[in-house]
């Protein structure tokens, strides 16, 4: 069992024209760096079109975008934060659009494994606090400050 | 033994997440042991649920592939107006016979 983070995967305040550009920069960070195979993007566009990831939160929305574990080498979540906001779908709706500011993208390799980080995460989208200082972070070391904080850096 | 069938698009994330949910509010309602929950992708809903009591879905689907009741639980996954869901999940699962 490995860390959800090693690999660094986060990327602060970018701007994309598209909700694809926006999930390509991201995928294309967990293909580099081995922890997803080269189908990753595909998977997570072509999941993202069926079965959208937008979730709609108190003061914010954003996306956890993930895809069948076929396409994941190893368990890892990646994070960006978008200077002005794309537009998805929000989850479980067939058209609902939202305007999304941050990305928490999922390498999930099978089920269970990682319940508790997920239900971790859920408790931080539901904390406006926390919420507004993912937003802000800057860099690296603060990004992972907030992860400790949040309880996020549990065993994988 | 009810039998309870959570779908999502892959079977590994918010089915997940709403998994752990709903195992703790049957329990707080009192219904430990007496259900178990199976995960799996909607994909499979149409094949798999014949064989289950209930499906909860984490994203919309038609209730026409599914075999047997069906609740649409996305709140569930950011806890947001949860309690109308694990009603409808009571009320289908134990007291509609």
């Amino acid at each position: 069992m490995s860390d959800m983070f090693d690999a660094k995967i986060a990327l602060f305040h970018r701007h994309a024209d598209s909700r694809d550009e926006a999930l390509k920069m991201l995928a294309e960070e967990f293909m580099k760096s081995g922890v997803a195979k080269e189908t990753f993007f595909d998977g997570i566009l072509n999941r993202e079109k069926v079965f959208p990831t937008g979730l709609t939160l108190n003061n914010m929305c954003v996306a956890i975008p993930h895809t069948d574990p076929e396409h994941v080498n190893r368990t890892q979540i990646g994070f960006m934060s978008l200077d002005t906001p794309v537009e998805f779908i929000e989850m479980g709706s067939d058209d609902t659009k939202i305007q999304v500011t941050m990305l928490f993208m999922l390498a999930l390799k099978e089920a269970h494994q990682q319940m508790d980080m997920l239900m971790k995460l859920m408790d931080v989208f539901q904390n406006d606090e926390l919420m507004e200082r993912f937003k802000a972070v800057d860099n690296y070391e603060e990004y992972m400050g907030l992860i400790k904080e949040a309880g996020l850096d549990l065993e994988g | 033994m009810k039998r309870i069938l959570l779908c999502c698009a892959t079977g590994v994330a918010t089915s997940t997440v709403v998994h752990k949910r709903v195992e703790e509010e049957l329990k707080k309602r009192g219904y430990a042991n007496q259900f178990t929950i199976t995960q799996c992708k909607v994909a499979e809903v149409p094949g798999q649920s014949p064989n289950y009591d209930l499906c909860v879905s984490t994203i919309n689907m038609d209730a026409k592939n599914c075999a047997c009741p069906l609740v649409i639980a996305t709140n569930l996954i950011i806890n947001r107006m949860t309690e109308p869901i694990y009603n409808e999940i009571e009320e289908k699962l134990f007291k509609s016979e």
